[in-house]
């Protein structure tokens, strides 16, 4: 019963202040990533929890007994850091070994053993940091904070130096072993690929708060404020007017052109706790994925097309229209069908718009 | 913890205060005073009287001439260290670090043995070309100076030259290349202006060294060349004029700060060029196909050798031969107990001396270096780069001047210091702690935080953090820093002969004596032993440097 509670954690680096009022939980086993911009206090939120910072108010409790006073090395918490800050001048072994051989219970030498297994690189035990791939050093990185046997384990951004390919075995390797171990996860990215296909939960991230605490599918599908549709996946925005509301249908002016959206799918919490009201100013989004271009009774217009970028099964359509230019992500077999210059008509369903109050 | 170090720090600045500083102000303050007053006549006579405006004229003149010549002989050298291979490449860059550690008063010496009227260069243009007398006279002259600089500083040219050169991405070039520009446009429009930075800050650094410099102009300029630093000596130990003598270290410091001040402005801007991560191409400099350029190069490295080697061989060569055959006799006069008349002391015990007030003064310039480029590191007090380069002050002050303040702030009471070998090391320690910071701030600069953080999530405590990850990575760093800082008092001369008195010789300073003396044998084999504490000295710096610590910054 690992749990870890943070609650209205806040910390201000002199005139800075990463974080404001921070709060979240983490269930035992749970995978919740941190996902945000640079800057936005992910990487302070994790500082924080594993005592390499003080918060400047909050609480940090991990099995209910608060941790905020204790030092760094009494919280038995995990860290795989961005840069593996590996000892360089020990060997592999010693590496793994540093954490366990102080933790008295655990037999040092087959504990090495077994994460070396775990990580796949039996047989590295001598060689150096400096010997190592960097793929290879990022394993070794997370052996060492598991040697220890946490209770919760803290990544920050660790694929963040490593190139794609690497990046997506590394990533299912970190799952694997996550759930295998049934070890308690909080991950710091800046990718919203690799949030998406790792956490059970994601925390979006925005200059100190959380925005959205939800799963990868509720985060993506139903962003519930204007910075996470625009942060996660790649989403058209409008900025526009209600101009009325009825029959479970919103109607909104952009530019020229009136939209029709279904009322209990378009609202975020935001504008459900307002009282939507004709006159009211909006952001529309659309993603790129939801705008098609087959000719549809309704939210159509037309378009000239600018570019089409093939992206394998799926190519990339630039649109120009009168409302703005547009993205919209088609199968590579309608795309073929596009040349450059010719007219579209570029339309959405009533279900794939998402409103926001205006910013 | 924080405290704790708060507190470390705040008893530096007090031990600090104690002999550095407020011995240095008095003496300051002693040039500024006329019967116990507040005076600027002494100022006034140090700047009116046509002696003394000589000797700063001269000071600055044999300074910007020596800076000519280091840069004409080490430019040559870092452009062919930068974009030719050869073999021995690696170890001719090493080398460059040798005049850190090589006494100057030893170079003074291989200078007279090499290049003096019956010198070794002499009587071999002598005997080739049967000359009835000796050809050049270049000792005892301002050539001599000049010259003896640039033994001493074109490796410093070419070392921050080479490095800065190599540091320049070579992208830049193939981009100027793709605009088309050619081969001279390229180098004038943008291999020099991105060299400037390291060009002018070699230049100042030289200028200082040459502007402070005192064994080389004490031995090589004879009584007619004097510059402010020996002024100052006569001024102080053969006239006792304290007044006169302070004065002349209040124009000197304020000169010296303001080259300091200079230098620093020009540090900065090359550190940062360092951008890609591929490096000048080179070609190899001995291939078939021969060619002018080649042929120029060949001549620059047969005189540069002369011009390096001859003094140093001199000084083995003579400490080896004693009227005309090979023998060990002048070693046997060294390593004697007995009283040696020139010395006023047995020649052994200036080397027991030496080997006491270098392990002394290292063992005050290690924490106290330490502990300033910590602080350097870490700080982020307000004013923090200010207090900095305050305490690193003894870095623009000259070596006789400090030698001076120790003598006036702390050879009477309550230490009365006057007379001991402790005071010689309180001396050698304020001079060398700067370059102690200097190699260890680099260090700690480039140490991981988060590898501290990493073993502390392990379950590390700080103590342990520190021995077990810390102290095994800045440790050859440290080590370093104590050989150089022992190497630096082991050859220090100028602030020692402020504080000598009989009995309290050192090595340099007997091969100053014997030098005087004319026993140029016993002064070699003298000279040989500090030449072997400086090769030692060497070869751990090049060592460990290349392990990653080190000698960048020296």
């Amino acid at each position: 019963m690992s749990d870890l509670v943070v609650k209205g954690l806040a910390k201000s680096f002199g005139d800075v202040r990463a974080l404001h009022e921070i709060s979240f939980t983490l269930g035992q086993g749970e995978f919740l990533t941190l996902l945000g911009p640079s800057g936005c206090g992910k990487t302070t939120t994790l500082r924080l929890i594993a005592g390499f910072e003080r918060p400047d108010a909050g609480r940090i409790t991990l099995d209910g007994r608060s941790i905020v006073n204790d030092p760094p090395e009494d919280r038995q918490i995990g860290f795989v850091f961005q840069t593996y800050a590996l000892f360089p001048h020990m060997n592999v072994a010693k590496n793994i070994a540093y954490g366990a051989r102080l933790n008295r219970s655990i037999s040092t030498k087959r504990r090495v053993g077994e994460l070396l297994d775990l990580v796949d690189l039996k047989g590295f035990e001598r060689r150096k940091p400096a010997e190592l791939s960097s793929g290879q050093r990022q394993r070794i990185a997370l052996a060492r904070a598991l040697a220890p046997q946490p209770r919760l384990l803290l990544l920050d951004e660790p694929l963040s130096a490593l190139d794609a390919k690497l990046r997506e075995s590394l990533r299912a390797q970190i799952r694997h072993i996550q759930q295998e171990l049934a070890l308690s996860t909080l991950y710091v990215t800046h990718d919203q690929e690799e949030a998406l296909s790792l956490a059970d939960r994601i925390a979006v991230m925005h200059s100190g708060t959380i925005e959205q605490i939800a799963t990868p599918q509720q985060v993506y599908e139903h962003p519930q404020t204007e910075f996470v549709a625009s942060f996660v996946g790649r989403a058209n925005r409008f900025s526009g007017t209600v101009m009325a509301t009825k029959d479970g249908l919103i109607s909104v002016k952009v530019g020229e052109f009136l939209f029709s959206l279904i009322r209990e799918k378009g609202l975020s919490d935001d504008l459900r706790a307002l009282q939507i009201t004709p006159g009211n100013h909006i952001s529309l989004f659309v993603k790129e994925e939801h705008l098609q271009l087959t000719e549809m009774r309704e939210n159509a217009i037309s378009a000239e097309v600018v570019l089409v970028e093939y992206r394998g099964e799926t190519s990339i359509v630039y649109l120009k229209t009168q409302i703005g230019p547009l993205r919209a992500r088609v199968s590579t077999k309608q795309a073929t069908t596009l040349s450059t210059g010719s007219e579209v008509k570029v339309s959405f369903s009533p279900s794939a718009g998402l409103l926001f109050p205006a910013s | 913890m924080k405290k704790g170090w708060f507190l470390v720090f705040i008893g530096l600045l007090a031990f600090l205060g104690l002999v550095f500083y407020q011995p240095l102000f008095s003496v300051l303050r002693r040039g500024l005073t006329e019967g116990g007053r507040w005076s600027l006549s002494p100022l006034a006579t140090i700047l009116t009287d046509s002696y003394f405006v000589h000797i700063i004229v001269f000071s600055l003149k044999q300074a910007a001439l020596s800076t000519l010549l280091s840069l004409g002989i080490g430019l040559p050298g870092a452009y062919i260290l930068t974009r030719y291979s050869f073999p021995g490449k690696s170890a001719i860059r090493s080398l460059t670090v040798v005049p850190f550690v090589l006494p100057a008063v030893v170079v003074a010496l291989g200078f007279i043995l090499f290049f003096g009227e019956s010198g070794w260069l002499n009587q071999w243009l002598m005997s080739v070309f049967h000359l009835p007398s000796p050809p050049l006279h270049i000792l005892y002259s301002l050539t001599g100076i000049v010259l003896a600089h640039a033994f001493y500083n074109a490796p410093i040219v070419m070392r921050l030259v080479n490095a800065s050169w190599e540091g320049i991405d070579p992208e830049i070039d193939e981009a100027a290349a793709s605009l088309g520009a050619r081969g001279l446009r390229r180098f004038v429009g943008i291999t020099i202006p991105l060299l400037a930075p390291a060009l002018l800050s070699s230049a100042a650094l030289v200028f200082i060294f040459s502007f402070l410099s005192f064994p080389i102009v004490l031995a090589l300029g004879g009584a007619r060349y004097t510059t402010i630093e020996v002024g100052i000596y006569t001024l102080i130990r053969t006239l006792l004029d304290y007044k006169l003598g302070s004065a002349l270290i209040l124009v000197e410091t304020a000169l010296s700060l303001s080259l300091t001040y200079v230098y620093l402005k020009t540090e900065g801007g090359f550190a940062t060029l360092t951008q890609g991560s591929r490096r000048v191409a080179t070609y190899p400099l001995f291939s078939r196909k021969a060619s002018m350029c080649k042929l120029v190069i060949a001549a620059y490295i047969i005189i540069a050798a002369v011009f390096f080697l001859g003094p140093i061989s001199s000084i083995l060569v003579d400490s080896l031969r004693v009227r005309g055959q090979w023998s060990v006799e002048s070693y046997r006069q060294i390593f004697t107990l007995g009283y040696n008349p020139f010395l006023g002391v047995s020649p052994l015990r200036t080397v027991l001396n030496s080997l006491f007030i270098g392990g002394i003064s290292t063992a005050i310039s290690l924490p106290v270096g330490m502990l300033i480029a910590m602080f350097a590191v870490r700080s982020r007090l307000p004013g923090r780069r200010l207090l900095e380069a305050i305490l690193m002050a003894p870095l623009a002050v000259s070596s006789v001047a400090i030698g001076f303040a120790v003598l006036y702030g702390l050879g009477g009471a309550p230490l009365h210091l006057s007379g001991t070998l402790i005071a010689i090391a309180l001396a050698h320690a304020i001079l060398t702690y700067p370059f102690v910071v200097r190699v260890i701030r680099p260090v700690l600069e480039g140490l991981d935080q988060s590898l501290v953080e990493a073993a502390r999530s392990l379950g590390a405590s700080p103590t342990r953090a520190f021995f077990e990850v810390i102290l095994p990575l800045i440790g050859p760093g440290i080590l370093v820093a104590a050989v150089f800082g022992f190497a630096l008092s082991i050859g220090e001369m100028s602030a020692t002969i402020m504080l000598m008195r009989p009995g309290l010789g050192t090595m340099p300073m007997a091969v100053y004596s014997l030098l005087s003396a004319r026993q140029f044998g016993a002064a070699s084999a003298m000279g040989m032993i500090l030449v072997l504490v400086a090769g030692i000295a060497f070869l751990v710096i090049d060592r460990l440097g290349r392990r990653g610590v080190g000698c960048r910054t020296l």
